[in-house]
């Protein structure tokens, strides 16, 4: 009994939770790089604490890195460090240097930016402005919004306008009276998709490929603790026009042919979608460190490519069998098959008389914006995007291939040919050797 | 085995001296290039590097079939690099078993009693192998050939400087095997020796690439520290290694790098260069007798 007493209380001991048993992690304050990168698609927001050694850039594209002081703590979930910017986030005051072949080659003063993004314009993926211009996006931004907000106004009483004319029409029709015309519908604006941060204050960044280092110099001459770092501005190693290729029969599985070596291979008289794209390849590890530079998924032994931006304003001319033909980049949509069979078709895009206006929110659009190409019975085309002025594009050369179905055993026939070579060789040979062998030891004395 | 005249090396004159080892070099590559050509090694292997090759052809055709699309950069740079690779194995397995099989029947000592030095010696050894697998190259070639015809996938230009990249990595491979050989005693014990160069160099790459592919959860794996030592271990193979040149080689081929192949193509020479020479340096101080 006594025995079990002491189990049990040494048991309560060892389980007492303790401060230490659930602790929140322990923070440090850092002086950390915060950075809003451009990554050929959009900016990465992330930052460098001390334990980052590099950060990544790209070549001649703009970013801004903010020299921060905040608390930063382990976050042993996700295994990375993680700033606490929501209770400190303070911009250390200094000047950037950035240095490479131990010498000075540029500095940069603190100057305020933002980013702004619109999905509805062609930077979906964001454009960051610096100083003057940052300051005059920031008020444009405002003044639209207040534009959108005085147009949802205008909206919200379009639409009180429409419900008391309807119940008008409702009582007027209770009444006997015959309605000839009904009010037209308010259509609601289109969302406000522009986007924009305030202004922000970092160092912009704007290098040509290679190896560079960075610190920060203080009003007092000194160099800010932990603000040294490897700084590499990458550079694709190739770049060209890559395409997003989508079988008719498969629209939801795109491939990608971004190698300007790529060749599409299809069935005969298939029909392929090509939508264009901006492409370059980056290493892998360089290109995620880009975007996250704690990430260890990637490594330096691949290579990645990057589908930058669509490409409009260009035309496909397709060569096959002697004839040359050119396709303009046109709008699908992809309707369901009504019945059981749940199929769906891919049919060119057309507006109808009812469809809501353009620039509304309700307006409708293409499914998918490429070019139709359907492959020949047999052989290729030869596929090149022109520009507006008829030139062919630089790396946008494919050729589309209908493969011919065959039989295995047409395959396995070609195999048999050196078994064949070699069996006669090594027949002959034996033959040789023993006609030599038949020969009187005079005859033999002569051959050799 | 035909006489070779030799002049003494303190009489006979240096033009003298290398018209007679051009002649030794002569005679023992063809009889080697001979036994290879009429050997079914040669012609198994090539078949052996077919059937792999028309594994990767049938599947791309069969993806074509069912995804009704597929790209690829080069259709044929991966079934020759299969086919390639295959002949290579065998023509490193010819020339480890060379030197150690003739050291160990002891007509390597016979031989040398003749006008025969150790340079010309295995000059031509490394030349006859080059010959036979360039022989294996053209009818690998002419299959692929067949294929591209019957398949309608595309062979492209690049095809030629591939084959020309694969002869300079077959040399540095026959170099290899050639060095290999001199450091054993037994055919036995050459074959062992290259099956575990072989087998490291297989390990180094084919783990990195396995370990490059590894999901790593929550920027967490247990395998980081074995994937970093791997790939670091393989970025050094793959420039030590004549199938790492190969490899790269056909890289540049691909995504065509004129510099980086140029420079693969130096590289597979220089390997074949040091690998020939440390063999003949071996060779010397080892002696041919048994």
């Amino acid at each position: 009994m006594r025995r079990l007493a002491l189990i049990l209380i040494v048991g309560l001991v060892a389980l007492w939770p303790t401060p230490s048993s659930g602790q929140a992690p322990e923070k440090q304050r850092q002086f950390v790089w915060g950075l809003n990168s451009f990554n050929g698609v959009d900016f990465s927001t992330g930052f460098a604490p001390r334990s980052v050694d590099t950060i990544y850039v790209l070549a001649d594209q703009e970013s801004a890195i903010d020299p921060k002081r905040t608390d930063v703590y382990f976050w042993p979930i996700t295994n990375e460090y993680r700033g606490d910017f929501g209770t400190v986030n303070e911009i250390v005051p200094g000047t950037l240097e950035i240095v490479r072949d131990g010498r000075v080659v540029a500095t940069e003063p603190l100057s305020d930016y933002l980013l702004q993004f619109d999905r509805a314009r062609e930077w979906a993926g964001g454009k960051i402005f610096f100083r003057d211009q940052a300051r005059a996006q920031r008020q444009a931004f405002e003044d639209e919004r207040a534009s959108y907000v005085r147009r949802m106004h205008e909206y919200s009483d379009a639409m009180d306008r429409f419900n008391d004319d309807l119940e008008a029409i409702r009582k007027r029709a209770d009444a006997g009276e015959k309605i000839d015309r009904m009010p037209d519908v308010p259509f609601q604006p289109a969302d406000f998709t522009l986007f924009s941060t305030d202004l922000l204050q970092g160092f912009r960044i704007k290098l040509g490929a290679g190896e560079y280092r960075i610190r920060v110099r203080s009003e007092d001459g000194q160099i800010v603790p932990d603000s040294q770092k490897r700084l590499v501005a990458i550079a694709p190693r190739r770049q060209g026009i890559g395409y997003k290729v989508v079988p008719a029969e498969k629209w939801t599985a795109p491939e990608q042919a971004n190698d300007p070596a790529a060749v599409l291979y299809t069935v005969p008289s298939g029909t392929v979608y090509l939508k264009p794209y901006a492409t370059a390849e980056y290493n892998a590890l360089e290109y995620a460190r880009l975007q996250n530079p704690q990430d260890l998924q990637a490594t330096a032994n691949r290579w990645t490519w990057v589908q930058i931006a669509p490409i409009s304003d260009v035309t496909l001319s397709l060569r096959g069998g002697g004839a040359e033909r050119r396709a303009a980049l046109d709008g699908f949509s992809v309707v369901q098959i009504p019945g059981p069979a749940l199929g769906y078709a891919v049919v060119p895009f057309e507006r109808r008389p009812g469809d809501p206006p353009p620039g509304s929110r309700a307006e409708r659009s293409p499914d998918l914006v490429a070019f139709k190409v359907d492959a020949p019975p047999g052989g290729g085309l030869e596929t090149r995007l022109l520009d507006g002025q008829g030139r062919e594009i630089a790396g946008s050369a494919r050729t589309v291939i209908a493969t011919p179905a065959r039989g295995d055993w047409q395959f396995a026939l070609p195999v048999l040919a050196p078994v064949l070579l070699g069996l006669t060789a090594v027949l002959w040979r034996r033959e040789q050797l023993q006609s030599i062998r038949s020969l009187p030891p005079e005859k033999r004395q002569l051959v050799a | 085995m035909q006489a070779i005249a030799l002049e003494p090396a303190a009489t006979a004159s240096a033009p003298g001296r290398w018209r007679a080892r051009l002649h030794a070099i002569g005679v023992i590559q063809r009889r080697d290039l001979n036994g290879i050509l009429f050997g079914p090694g040669l012609y198994l292997a090539t078949a052996l590097g077919m059937v792999c090759a028309l594994i990767v052809v049938r599947d791309d055709l069969d993806a074509i079939a069912r995804n009704r699309v597929l790209v690829l950069s080069d259709a044929f740079t991966l079934p020759f690099f299969v086919a390639s690779s295959v002949g290579m194995i065998f023509l490193a397995l010819v020339a480890v078993a060379t030197v150690a099989r003739e050291k160990d029947a002891g007509t390597l000592e016979t031989l040398f009693y003749g006008p025969v030095d150790h340079a010309s010696y295995l000059l031509a050894k490394h030349l006859a192998q080059v010959a036979g697998f360039a022989v294996m190259s053209l009818m690998t070639a002419a299959l692929l050939l067949s294929y591209a015809g019957l398949s309608g996938l595309r062979l492209g230009w690049e095809f030629v400087p591939e084959l020309i990249m694969s002869l300079l990595a077959a040399a540095g491979v026959a170099a290899l095997g050639l060095l290999l050989s001199t450091l054993t005693r037994s055919a036995r014990g050459a074959l062992i020796l290259f099956f575990a160069v072989a087998a490291l160099f297989l390990l180094v790459h084919f783990g990195g690439e396995l370990l490059s592919a590894a999901p790593v959860t929550n920027n967490f794996s247990p395998l980081l520290f074995a994937r970093e030592l791997f790939l670091t271990l393989d970025g050094v193979v793959g420039y030590v290694s004549p199938f790492g040149v190969f490899e790269k080689g056909v890289d540049a081929v691909v995504r065509g790098s004129v510099g980086e192949y140029l420079g693969m193509a130096l590289l597979a020479l220089v390997q074949s260069a040091l690998l020939l020479t440390a063999a003949v340096r071996l060779l010397e101080r080892r002696g041919v007798r048994r």
